[in-house]
């Protein structure tokens, strides 16, 4: 399995600031997600975790570093990398059916337009809204809309799925239906998947891994977090298991501390200036302690010279 | 360097680090010898004597140089220790076989024995393969039950926490005030369980990072009573060490303050020494080693030391210092 | 089943936009009839009472204004002429028929046409009598009020002048006793001599105001006279256009015309056939222009005048010819400048310079240009076609029509061009990275994303556009003698006959239901592109 599948490397988002430099809002994310894996995305509002997200998508403009899918940099957006936003944006002139086939057309240019039907119904029934086929966006609930961008996304057949705080703004029943929807279709169609979301509790029931971002200005990612959940998930044995409550503890605990620490992020910084002296790093294969499942000895930072 | 046992102090039961050895490789590439070695008095019964050897990949220092990685057992057992019931039996429960990397050689095996029943914990962090983060390999947490609970899970990136702090500056790292910090990102945790004081080392051979060893210790228990972190600095046309971080528990604090403003000339103290040698150095009689600070090692009652240095291409970058 | 119906109902009162009408339905079915009846109340009762209110209050002070026209009609005299003006129209359009008519049909009617004559006539003749009679009572009334108040004023008037004529015969004489050093005196003399000047414009006021005061008896109605008068006219009225009809149906008929001509020529064709020599060329010109003529007559048809339906009609389709031709214009122009900057920063001088312009300086220069086009318009190719095309025939497209039509478009493109250009522009950036994650060309991207998402505001605009169209055709037919509302008004005005400001205010609100109609029929587009399910009606 490709543990390489995203590479996010040194990813950096400035802002021009009219009055003085540029506002780095992420300065230095550097993030591997394997194939198929789930990546949950937290951390304070503001943070960044979108700008993360939309420069995946390639909706967003990258100052520096680079994204790399499945080999090869990403250019700009495409089905390839799909998204799910937090207000579903359907276009509300088109019923649900043809909010999906609109992409569906795109990716299967040379099928039949009676296949094209099928492969619409076929997501559509993967979602829940077999029977809400010809309704249009303002004839459905929020969950209703949400599930329909949820199908629309996924016929793409991307190679990524991007979802950025994708329940938001449904209440908590049809949060955990919609959690249990999208995790029945990652388990189906194993896609890579990075998933922004404010609700700790949903990050740890739809994650393998939680990426936990620090505090604006110059964010980046400040510790990842394994959950050890086997797929496909069952709500209830999460719930009961002995480490839930700690995983959730470690989460909370991260995010109170750079409650704390938002205005003084920048005095904590490790100044760690760059310097020429020091050649660059290299990486290398595979080294495994007895029993663990990891290492590989990682490239150090550029270091100065004392004075 | 002395192979006698010397008196012990009431807080040196209280040490995690119950017994240090330092194995170099024979010629002919064969295995190792044991060159130092240090124990709380009590111990060497159960403890290998100067001039052993372990040949072919034997034993946990062996495997260490056969397969060039840092190694921590959480349990001794009979596979890594041929005297794993002594040991046991003395209180060891747990050891690290940290490897020195010189001119792309392993140059020295770094053995520490570790006291079971304590409230410290050491760590051992390595990359994980396809990611950008540093993660644990294996730990013992004595009794720190809770905190050892979630650590296995997280990951640190470069730059956060302890061990990416050590990542992203490759020197050895002194953090105090751990349930406060900001820095360390378990302090949650720390603050919970009583953890005071952080030490890491990176272990790095030419320019990669083979592991980060990370000490925790509380008020109750510690690895060490004093940890030191040494650079080397230009004062004037030569080169000298200056320290550059420091803890220490409140019982040695005179040694703390003293060395302060301190230089080290090469072969000066302990840390001179293992500048000059380029391997770890130990000693159970401090105050001969440390003849600059000789009264304030006797007046803190400090009498065993430990210093390990970091190299990075190949270049002598800090040592690390521990005493007990 | 009846829920159903219910549901339609409802369904259908939402998409036509027609609210008011809700409660009523759901107070048929019983829902909430507390509820239903206070709405009712709110919504239709009141505007009806308002508008009642509004009767009165016009039929209150209409006649108490005097104009050169005549007095401000009353809603009373106003619906009158409405029907008059009806009456015109159906008239007209039996005479057309009556032109037409051929055969049996044709004998039957004349038949019944010259029946009613017969009994018109001893209807004429009573109505005259009862004139008659009432302008008896009339001068009998007179007599009693005029005549005197006539008298009062002449006695004033003369008394007036006597006293005048004594005060300066005493004046003549004071003057001639003073002396040329008496200043005194003649100061005196000239303050009297003022003073009875002062004196005689009084006078003359006062016997002034009697004069009036007999002038509106004179003037005063009498409705005795007024209604049998009126009676009279109406039976005149009718007899003329029986006569007419009659005429129509006998030696004016086509049929009979045809007939007519075709002996003629028959009988010309008969004598050619037995002449000789040069007898023959005469002939044979007669028996061209014969055939010619008899050919036209044929085809013939009854040379109609404009009445007001037939004008509304007209009206209405100019209008429509200008909003379809600035829409043409205003939505691809405004596609281009709500898609890219730079082409609406250079459209925005145009725009802002010549949205504020009036119809009434376009309307002379499209006369202009547009003459220019048809230099000699009754034989141009263009307007022969459009004269002879099936239905729009009758409409007699004139350059006058298509400068009007112009007009219109000129001045109600901008609301469309406005709205567009800013419904293309502020497309939701969210449906737009719909687009850039689909990587959609930018034709799809166009057709499929941003011109729907910016129809509701494109409708919008050419809600507004229409309403302001139909306010300028109006003002641009007047101008141009376009037959139309704007030209009927205008012949009222110049006219001056006794029904003609009735006529005037039977047009404000004809104009005023039919851009109603318009603006209702626009709602309902709108709703129907609108996808939020909403849409200000005002």
């Amino acid at each position: 399995m490709n543990k390489r599948y995203v590479e996010i490397v040194n990813l950096v988002k400035a802002y021009p600031n009219p009055v003085g430099d540029p506002i780095r809002v992420v300065d230095g994310f550097n993030l591997n997600i394997a194939e198929g894996e789930v990546i949950g995305v937290i951390g304070h509002s503001g943070c960044g975790k979108s700008t993360v997200l939309t420069m995946t998508a390639g909706l967003n403009e990258i100052t520096n570093g680079n994204i790399v899918v499945d080999g090869k940099e990403i250019d700009g957006p495409g089905p390839d990398r799909a998204v799910v936003f937090q207000a579903p944006c359907l276009l509300p002139w088109m019923t649900a059916a043809q909010n999906v086939m609109l992409g569906v057309k795109r990716v299967y240019p040379h099928a039949t337009k009676r296949q094209r039907k099928d492969i619409v119904a076929y997501y559509l029934s993967l979602v829940g809204l077999a029977d809400a086929m010809d309704k249009r966006p303002r004839e459905m609930s929020g969950g209703m809309q949400q599930r329909v961008g949820i199908a629309r996304a996924i016929a793409l057949k991307p190679k990524m799925l991007l979802l950025d705080e994708p329940f938001g703004r449904l209440d908590s029943l049809t949060r955990m239906d919609l959690q249990d929807v999208i995790l029945d279709i990652l388990d189906r169609e194993k896609l890579t998947t990075m998933v922004i979301t404010h609700d700790v509790d949903e990050a740890i029931y739809m994650s393998d891994r939680i990426c936990m971002m620090t505090n604006g200005p110059r964010a980046r990612v400040g510790q990842v977090l394994d959950i050890p959940f086997e797929r496909p998930r069952d709500r209830k044995a999460v719930l009961a298991h002995d480490l839930y409550y700690d995983l959730r503890g470690c989460l909370i605990d991260f995010l109170e501390k750079f409650e704390k620490k938002k205005h003084t992020d920048q005095a904590e910084e490790i100044a760690a200036p760059r310097s020429a002296k020091e050649p660059p790093i290299s990486t290398r294969g595979d080294v495994s302690a007895r029993d663990a499942t990891l290492t590989n000895p990682l490239t150090l930072a550029v270091v100065s010279p004392m004075a | 360097m002395a192979e006698d046992m010397t008196a012990v102090t009431e807080s040196q039961t209280m040490q995690m680090i119950a017994a240090a050895e330092v194995w170099t490789p024979l010629d002919g590439d064969s295995g190792i010898q044991l060159a130092q070695a240090i124990a709380t008095p009590g111990l060497n019964a159960a403890l290998p004597a100067v001039g052993e050897t372990l040949l072919g990949g034997e034993g946990l220092a062996g495997q260490a140089w056969a397969r060039e990685i840092p190694l921590l057992v959480d349990r001794i057992a009979t596979e890594d220790f041929a005297n794993a019931d002594a040991l046991l039996e003395s209180g060891i429960t747990a050891a690290a076989a940290l490897p020195m990397y010189d001119h792309g050689r392993v140059s020295a095996v770094l053995l520490l024995y570790l006291r079971g029943g304590v409230r410290a914990a050491i760590e051992l962090w390595a990359g994980r393969s396809g990611q950008h983060e540093l993660g644990m390999v294996c730990s013992y947490y004595g009794d720190l039950e809770r905190f050892g609970n979630i650590s296995p899970y997280v990951n640190f990136p470069m730059g956060s926490g302890l061990p990416g702090k050590v990542w992203q500056t490759g020197r050895p790292q002194v953090m105090e005030g751990l349930a406060q910090s900001s820095e360390f990102l378990r302090s949650t945790g720390a603050e919970n369980e009583g953890l005071t004081t952080g030490f890491g080392l990176p272990l790095i051979r030419g320019l990669e990072l083979r592991g980060v060893l990370l000490t925790l210790d509380s008020q109750v228990t510690s690895a060490a009573q004093v940890y030191e972190v040494w650079e080397p600095t230009m004062a004037g046309q030569a080169a000298a060490m200056c320290r550059r971080q420091a803890a220490s528990s409140k019982e040695s604090s005179r040694f703390a303050r003293a060395s302060e403003a301190l230089k080290l000339q090469p072969g000066e103290g302990l840390v001179g020494q293992a500048w000059a040698s380029r391997r770890p150095e130990l000693t159970n009689e401090l105050a001969i080693a440390e003849s600059g600070r000789a009264s304030v090692v006797e007046a803190d009652g400090l009498s065993f030391g430990l210093a390990i240095p970091v190299l990075i291409a190949d270049e002598v970058r800090a040592v690390a210092m521990l005493a007990w | 089943m009846l829920t159903k119906l219910k549901h339609l109902l409802l369904k259908i009162i939402d998409l036509t936009a027609l609210g008011f009408l809700e409660p009523i339905v759901r107070l048929c079915y019983g829902e909430e009839p507390g509820t239903q009846v206070k709405k009712i109340g709110q919504f239709m009762m009141v505007p009806v009472l308002v508008f009642l209110l509004f009767i009165m209050v016009w039929s209150a002070f209409a006649p108490r204004h005097k104009t050169k026209s005549g007095e401000v009609p009353t809603p009373a005299v106003t619906f009158d002429s409405y029907r008059s003006i009806m009456t015109f129209h159906g008239r007209e359009g039996d005479k057309e028929r009556a032109y037409l008519a051929t055969g049996d049909a044709r004998e039957k009617w004349l038949a019944e046409a010259e029946a009613r004559l017969e009994e018109l006539k001893p209807l004429r003749a009573e109505a005259e009598a009862a004139v008659e009679e009432a302008e008896a009572a009339h001068q009998g009334a007179l007599t009693a009020t005029y005549d005197p108040a006539l008298a009062e004023y002449n006695e004033a008037r003369q008394a007036a002048m006597e006293e005048s004529k004594q005060r300066i015969a005493k004046l003549k004489v004071r003057a001639e006793g003073i002396a040329a050093d008496d200043s005194a005196a003649k100061g005196e003399l000239l303050a009297v001599y003022r003073a009875h000047t002062a004196q005689t414009a009084n006078a003359k006021s006062d016997y002034q105001k009697l004069k009036q005061q007999a002038d509106a008896i004179l003037k005063a109605k009498f409705p005795q006279l007024a209604a049998a008068r009126a009676r009279l006219t109406r039976i005149a009225e009718e007899e003329q256009y029986l006569k007419q009809l009659v005429k129509m149906l006998s030696g004016g008929n086509r049929e009979a015309r045809v007939a007519d001509g075709q002996t003629k020529l028959d009988a010309l064709r008969a004598q050619y056939a037995g002449a000789e020599g040069a007898a023959l060329f005469p002939l044979a010109k007669s028996i061209n222009s014969a055939e010619s003529r008899l050919a036209r007559t044929a085809e013939s048809a009854y040379a109609k005048p404009w009445t007001l339906p037939m004008q509304i009609i007209r009206s209405v389709y100019c209008v429509f010819v200008g909003f379809f031709m600035g829409s043409v214009i205003a939505i691809p122009i405004g596609v281009l400048c709500g898609l890219s900057r730079t082409f609406m920063a250079a459209m925005t001088p145009f725009i802002a310079l010549f949205k504020p312009v009036s119809p009434i300086v376009w309307l002379p220069i499209f006369l202009i240009v547009i003459g220019g086009f048809f230099p000699d318009p009754d034989k141009h190719w263009f307007f022969t076609t459009l004269w002879n095309a099936p239905l729009i025939g009758w409409l007699k497209i004139n350059p006058a029509f298509l400068a009007s039509a112009a007009t219109v478009a000129m001045c109600s493109l901008w609301a469309t061009m406005v709205n567009t250009a800013l419904g293309v522009a502020s497309v939701d950036k969210d449906h737009i990275n719909v687009a850039r994650v689909l990587r959609l060309g930018f034709w799809p991207r166009l057709f499929k994303i941003v011109l729907p998402s910016a129809l509701p505001l494109v409708f919008a605009g050419l809600r507004i556009s229409l309403g302001v169209g139909w306010m300028v055709l109006i003002a641009a037919e007047l101008l141009a003698s376009s037959e139309g509302l704007g030209k009927f008004v205008w012949d009222q005005f110049n006219n001056g006959a006794s029904d003609s400001f009735a006529k005037m205010v039977v047009v404000v609100f004809v104009v005023g239901i039919i851009g109603l109609l318009l603006d209702r029929i626009m709602i309902v587009f709108q709703r129907a592109v609108s996808f939020e399910g909403s849409v200000a009606t005002v």
